[in-house]
């Protein structure tokens, strides 16, 4: 297992920086997810660990060796794709066992480099060894596929699929598993299973593991710390609950799905409290900052409602009307009008007859620890 | 830490699989193309062979090759054609003919392609299956069964003599050339035809009916236009080919009407005049090449248009008048080149066949008399074809990958150079090329064989590319991830994924090189003749039953590959 280690790393094409002077560290055994939109460079960073993208700057290092300009088959990486890249003329089995016969041609003599490569001429002339066999069914049983080592790829679901991509990156045993939105074609539920396969997979194993991703969901899930990437550099690095609680920026605050991001400014910071004035309305935080134009963050479900008629006990209150309530299941999600602000708010447990009506006159509040401030760039 | 690379790691990389196949790659056509062509083109200057290659081998022999050039370098030759009649009217001949049958094919064609297309005409998958039929008859077996049929004696003629028509065409004339070529041709002008009535939106169309247009209207001022990368890709293809046909003109030789690629043949063969011969040469590449140019700028981006579009959901046409008259129209079309292959089969079972409907009387013993007299012409046929087959599928597989994997786009442009390469051309300056030390391959069977695999890659890497871009970079991606160094990436993923483009483009080489005849009539020594080369030789002769024969033969064999690799590979194979 192995620390990664990427320095001052940068990929151009063209007169586009993909990945702009990016340094990182992933610590050992850690799961490290790389979270921003498409085009952020968190593929590309990716691509160039595993020595399918060459880098136009920089170093990369596995434990204590420099890999940057190693050929992808000479590093000791795994990886998972977004579209499996399974091989859809081999069988499951071969699949698995392709890493352990690719490292057989590799190691061994002329003998064994011709067995291997009549192999996938022939698979009876050339059958496989006992050990792989055994490490392929194992790697198989690790993700419950040990049944269907038989089949072809195509004959499998799309959760099977990716399954069998997943033994097939971790059964050579590498000191470090990249994946590639490995979910990202797969329905919502299976996504959900799928990330509790891997997470759990990962911390047996003890793999240092990176995973790119847009979904903060996944990260947030996943990760023991998250890099936010923007425009190929970072913007924002913690453990999931630093990254959920103190957004750097009012990107990484709207990346992370805090909807309420209003700009203003600090009128005054006493008795524990900051002022803040954001357009018509005066909101009072517990935060405190060193600027004075900021975008206060208020996150849907940190606000409540009330009939305009009921008490209401919150540091910021402010009437407000129903513009639109939709039925959420284990939430409902309104869309209310303060002034000349609109606010997204998530109320928990609706009762499905009793939504607000659009037009009604409500109350809106939240706590003032409720309140994030960044900085306005 | 390591740090960076060292020294035995750099020789390592510098002999990687890519590196040492992109030399391979461009040392072949370095070789078998640039050197010819270059050969050409100083001989079309200078008027005597000039060695070329042996001016690489030590300084003191290319100083004397410069001197050579120096003293004898002139542009005479070239002044010759515009001087000398002859060869002037071959060349306009020449380009009046390949226009004028493009234009006759596109016309002849397009109703077929509609109907194919656009239509619900009964029995379309059969004309569909038939229309393929005519690219597989080399021409001078076609121009033959023409000459059985229209000819004096020609069954056809006689019908038309007992309805009171007497002399109904005389076959030997350009136009006779002319009606052969469309016949035998108008595939190569239908197939890109349907292929864009097919995937072109249809809702343009629809949107010409609302605005009132009939359909006949709307047909001619928005689907052809829209049609027109289609049609023009096809009569380019045409007109190339009539270019290079040799075939043809020289089985019906029609008298007082020189064409460029006989000519270039009969300088060489006839008069030994390099000078001349080369010179024709030249005028044919640029010809073909300069037309090839033209319409790869202005298809370079139609092509996607067509292959990356959704399949369009349209309705059919299913009006029976229309239908039927497609069909009628389709039948007599194709039943010009079917009853020519009939014809040929008729008269390689005749004993004798005068002026009849019908031969006198059937035997099988042309047949015997073939397999006794040219078996080993069939043999050569097979070796010659699998030899070019065999090396063809090594550069159809390598340069893809090397073009579309590693980005060596250079060898793209390698690849379809040859497209501009009439049989005749690169035979004539292969000799050129060869006839002397260092590489004294003239006369020999492998000369033949880079002569096909150099004309014909093109058609096959057609093939291999695209089957090659089907395949998702992160697969091959994965299999070096997962360890596996170039060469095992490639024979364990990438190769059997291209398996069914290569199988198809391989064919290709195959069934194009088996009945190839004008530079094999150039380039095949005495012991090495394959079935096309005898078959005309015995035309020629007038030995007309056993060629006839040996054609059925070769037809037969072509009709069975396709068949199999149809039945394998689908409609991908009909290119």
């Amino acid at each position: 297992m192995a620390q990664v280690r990427l320095q001052g790393l940068q990929k151009v094409y063209g007169s586009f920086r993909a990945v702009d002077n990016l340094t990182l560290t992933v610590e050992d055994g850690e799961f490290f997810a790389l979270l921003g939109s498409s085009g952020s460079g968190k593929t590309t960073a990716l691509r160039c660990t595993a020595g399918l993208e060459q880098p136009t700057a920089g170093q990369i290092f596995i434990g204590d060796q420099n890999v940057t300009h190693l050929p992808p088959y000479e590093r000791p990486c795994g990886m998972m794709f977004q579209s499996y890249a399974l091989f859809p003329h081999l069988s499951v089995f071969d699949n698995v066992a392709y890493g352990l016969r690719a490292q057989r041609y590799r190691d061994g003599g002329l003998l064994d480099k011709a067995a291997v490569l009549g192999g996938f001429i022939n698979r009876r002339l050339f059958p496989a060894d006992e050990s792989v066999r055994k490490r392929v069914l194992e790697a198989l049983r690790l993700v419950e596929l040990e049944n269907q080592a038989d089949k072809s790829p195509t004959q499998l679901s799309g959760g099977m699929q990716q399954r069998v991509a997943l033994a097939r990156a971790l059964v050579t045993e590498p000191k470090v598993l990249l994946l590639d939105e490995p979910l990202s074609n797969l329905d919502r539920k299976l996504r959900v299973s799928m990330r509790a396969t891997i997470r759990k997979l990962q911390q047996s194993l003890r793999i240092t593991a990176i995973y790119v991703t847009h979904d903060q969901e996944e990260a947030l899930s996943m990760a023991d710390r998250i890099a936010i990437m923007d425009r190929g550099k970072v913007v924002q690095l913690g453990t999931p609950a630093e990254i959920y609680d103190r957004p750097a920026s009012a990107f990484v605050a709207d990346f992370i799905g805090a909807e309420n991001i209003l700009p203003g400014r600090v009128v005054s910071a006493e008795n524990g409290y900051t002022l803040l004035e954001v357009g018509s309305l005066r909101i009072r935080a517990t935060a405190k900052i060193g600027a004075t134009r900021i975008r206060a963050v208020i996150r849907p479900q940190a606000i409540r409602l009330a009939r305009a008629d009921a008490p209401m006990q919150a540091s910021n209150v402010f009437d407000g009307t129903v513009r639109y309530g939709a039925y959420l299941g284990a939430t409902a999600r309104y869309e209310v009008n303060v002034g000349d602000h609109l606010f997204i708010v998530d109320v928990p447990d609706p009762r499905p007859g009793a939504l607000m009506a659009p037009g009604e006159r409500i109350k809106l509040g939240f706590d003032a620890d409720s309140v994030i401030l960044v900085e306005d760039a | 830490m390591t740090s960076g690379i060292g020294a035995w790691d750099r020789v390592r990389r510098a002999f990687s699989f890519d590196n040492v196949a992109t030399v391979a790659v461009l040392l072949f056509f370095a070789l078998f193309l640039i050197l010819p062509f270059l050969s050409i083109l100083i001989v079309s200057l200078t008027g005597q062979p000039v060695a070329v290659l042996d001016a690489f081998l030590g300084f003191d022999r290319a100083v004397a090759l410069w001197e050579t050039l120096a003293t004898t370098a002139s542009l005479k030759f070239y002044i010759q054609i515009f001087s000398f009649g002859r060869y002037f009217q071959a060349l306009i001949n020449s380009v009046v003919l390949g226009i004028g049958v493009s234009i006759a094919c596109i016309l002849i064609s397009m109703p077929i392609a509609y109907a194919l297309a656009r239509t619900k005409m009964p029995g379309r998958t059969l004309i569909g299956a038939l229309c393929i039929v005519p690219l597989m008859v080399p021409t001078f077996i076609s121009s033959f069964a023409f000459i059985l049929m229209f000819g004096k004696t020609g069954w056809i003629t006689q019908i038309f003599a007992m309805l009171g028509i007497e002399e109904l065409i005389d076959i030997h004339t350009p136009l006779g050339i002319a009606i052969v070529q469309v016949f035998f041709f108008f595939p190569y002008a239908l197939l890109p035809m349907v292929a864009v009535f097919k995937t072109m939106d249809p809702s343009l169309e629809e949107a010409s009916y609302l605005l009132g247009a009939r359909r006949f209207f709307s047909f001619l001022t928005t689907t052809m236009p829209l049609a027109a990368p289609g049609i023009w890709a096809g009569g380019v293809l045409v007109f190339v080919v009539s270019l290079e046909d040799f075939g043809t003109p020289m089985i019906l030789s029609p008298r007082g009407f020189p064409l460029l690629i006989v000519e270039a043949y009969r300088e060489m063969v006839g008069y030994f005049n390099w000078g001349g011969a080369s010179v024709i040469a030249v005028l044919l590449v640029m010809l073909s090449g300069v037309v090839l140019l033209v319409q790869r700028r202005t298809l370079g981006t139609t092509e996607f248009r067509t292959i990356g579009g959704k399949p369009a959901k349209r309705e059919l046409i299913a009006n029976p008048r229309i239908c039927i008259g497609l069909l009628v129209y389709s039948a007599i079309v194709l039943a010009i080149p079917m009853l020519a292959i009939y014809t040929t089969a008729l008269q390689s079972f005749a004993t004798t066949w005068g002026a009849q409907l019908f031969p006198e009387g059937l035997t099988l013993r042309n047949y015997a008399y073939v397999f006794e007299r040219s078996a080993g012409a069939i043999v050569n046929s097979f070796l010659l074809g699998g030899a070019a087959l065999a090396i063809s599928v090594v550069l159809s597989t390598l340069i893809p990958y090397l073009v579309v994997r590693r980005g060596r786009t250079s060898l793209d442009y390698l690849g379809f150079l040859p497209l501009a390469l009439p049989g005749t051309a690169l035979a004539i300056a292969m000799i050129l090329a060869f006839n002397t030390p260092p590489l004294q391959l003239t006369g020999t069977a492998l000369l033949v064989i880079m002569a096909y695999v150099v004309r014909r890659v093109p058609y096959a890497l057609r093939s291999t590319s695209a089957s090659i871009r089907t395949i998702s970079p992160d697969i091959e991606g994965a299999s070096y991830v997962l360890g596996a160094p170039t060469f095992l990436s490639l024979w364990s993923v990438t190769f059997p994924l291209m398996l069914p483009g290569i199988i198809a483009g391989a064919i290709m080489v195959f069934l194009t090189s088996i009945r190839e005849i004008s530079a094999t009539i150039l380039l095949a020594p005495e012991d090495w003749k394959p079935m096309s080369l005898v078959i005309f030789e015995g035309l020629i002769r007038g030995e007309f039953y056993t060629s006839s024969a040996i054609s059925m033969l070769l037809i037969l064999v072509v009709m069975i590959v396709q068949y199999v690799v149809f039945r394998l590979l689908g409609d991908k194979a009909l290119f």
